[in-house]
C-alpha cells in the first residue's frame, strides 16, 4: 500500500492495519484515529479491571506507549489483528500490576470518578439518583464480584468487543472454556440482581 | 487371527465450535441483550491530558 496523505474522513475509512503501516511509514498522525476508534473500548476494559480511575489511566497510557515503541521497532506481527494485540499488552500491564502489588482485585468504595460522580448527584432528583445508582453504581459492583476469570472474559467480550476466539488466545483457554466463563458471568449477574430486586421489593 | 485397525482422531481443528454466544444456544443470551444497554452506560474514556501524553510520545522518533 503506498502512503498516501489521507484527509480526517478518509482516514476513518482506513482499516487499522493499513492505519499501523502508515504509522509505520512515519505518518505519525494516523495514531490519533487508532485512539479515537479504541480508547473507549480498551479504557473500559482496563478500569473495570482494576477499578481506579487513575491507575486505568496510568496502565493505558503504558499500553500505547509499548504499542508505539513495538511499531517503531519493526516488531509488529501483521498477522494479528490491532486491537486484541493492544488488549493483550494492556491485560498483560494489569497482571503485572495486580503481581506486583501482590493482591487480588477488591472492591474499592470510591475513586476519583466516583467523587465527581457524588458531586453531580446534587443536580439530580431522587428518583434520578437511584435509577443513576441502580444502572451504574450497582451493575458495575456486580461485575466486580464476578471470580476475575468470568469477569474477565464480559470485559473482553462486551467493552473490548474480542471474539471468543481472541479472548481464548489471549487467555491460554479453549474457546468452550471461554464461552463457559461467559455463560457463568451472566448467569451470576442474573442471580446478583434477582437477589437485588428481592431486596429493593423487600423495601 | 486378524488385526483390527484403529483408529483415534487427534486433528480437532474442522470439529464445529460454538464461536458465539448465539451458537452455544445459551439461555443466557436473552439476559444479556436485556442487559446490554445497562452494560454499555459504563463506558468511559482516558482524559485529554493522558490522550495528549501518547500523542506526544508518538510524535517523537
Amino acid at each position: 500500500m503506498g502512503l498516501i496523505k489521507h484527509t480526517p474522513m478518509r482516514l476513518q475509512q482506513v482499516s487499522d492495519q493499513d492505519l499501523v503501516k502508515l504509522y509505520i511509514g512515519g505518518e505519525e498522525h494516523v495514531i490519533e484515529e487508532l485512539l479515537r476508534r479504541h480508547k473507549s473500548k480498551i479504557f473500559t476494559s482496563i478500569y473495570l479491571l482494576v477499578k481506579d480511575q487513575y491507575l486505568a489511566e496510568d496502565i493505558f497510557q503504558d499500553a500505547f506507549i509499548k504499542v508505539i515503541n513495538t511499531l517503531r521497532s519493526g516488531r509488529y506481527n501483521e498477522e494479528g489483528k490491532f486491537l486484541p494485540w493492544v488488549m493483550r499488552i494492556a491485560h498483560n500491564l494489569v497482571i503485572d500490576y495486580f503481581r506486583k502489588e501482590k493482591r487480588t482485585p477488591t472492591i474499592t468504595s470510591a475513586d476519583g470518578t466516583d467523587v465527581l460522580n457524588l458531586i453531580q448527584i446534587h443536580e439530580e432528583s431522587a428518583e434520578e439518583r437511584m435509577l443513576r445508582e441502580q444502572t451504574h453504581v450497582d451493575l458495575r459492583k456486580m461485575i466486580h464480584h464476578l471470580p476475575d476469570e468470568q469477569k474477565e472474559v464480559l470485559i473482553m467480550r462486551h467493552y473490548a468487543d474480542l471474539s471468543f476466539k481472541e479472548i481464548a488466545d489471549l487467555t491460554d483457554v479453549s474457546i468452550n472454556t471461554a464461552l463457559g466463563r461467559m455463560r457463568y458471568a451472566l448467569s451470576n449477574l442474573r442471580k446478583m440482581m434477582n437477589v437485588k430486586e428481592a431486596a429493593v421489593s423487600r423495601g | 487371527m486378524r488385526m483390527t485397525k484403529t483408529f483415534t482422531q487427534t486433528n480437532f481443528k474442522n470439529l464445529s465450535k460454538p464461536e458465539s454466544l448465539e451458537q452455544s444456544n445459551m439461555p443466557d443470551q436473552n439476559f444479556y441483550e436485556v442487559i446490554k444497554p445497562q452494560l454499555n452506560k459504563l463506558y468511559r474514556n482516558p482524559s485529554d491530558e493522558t490522550i495528549a501524553k501518547i500523542l506526544n510520545h508518538a510524535k517523537k522518533r
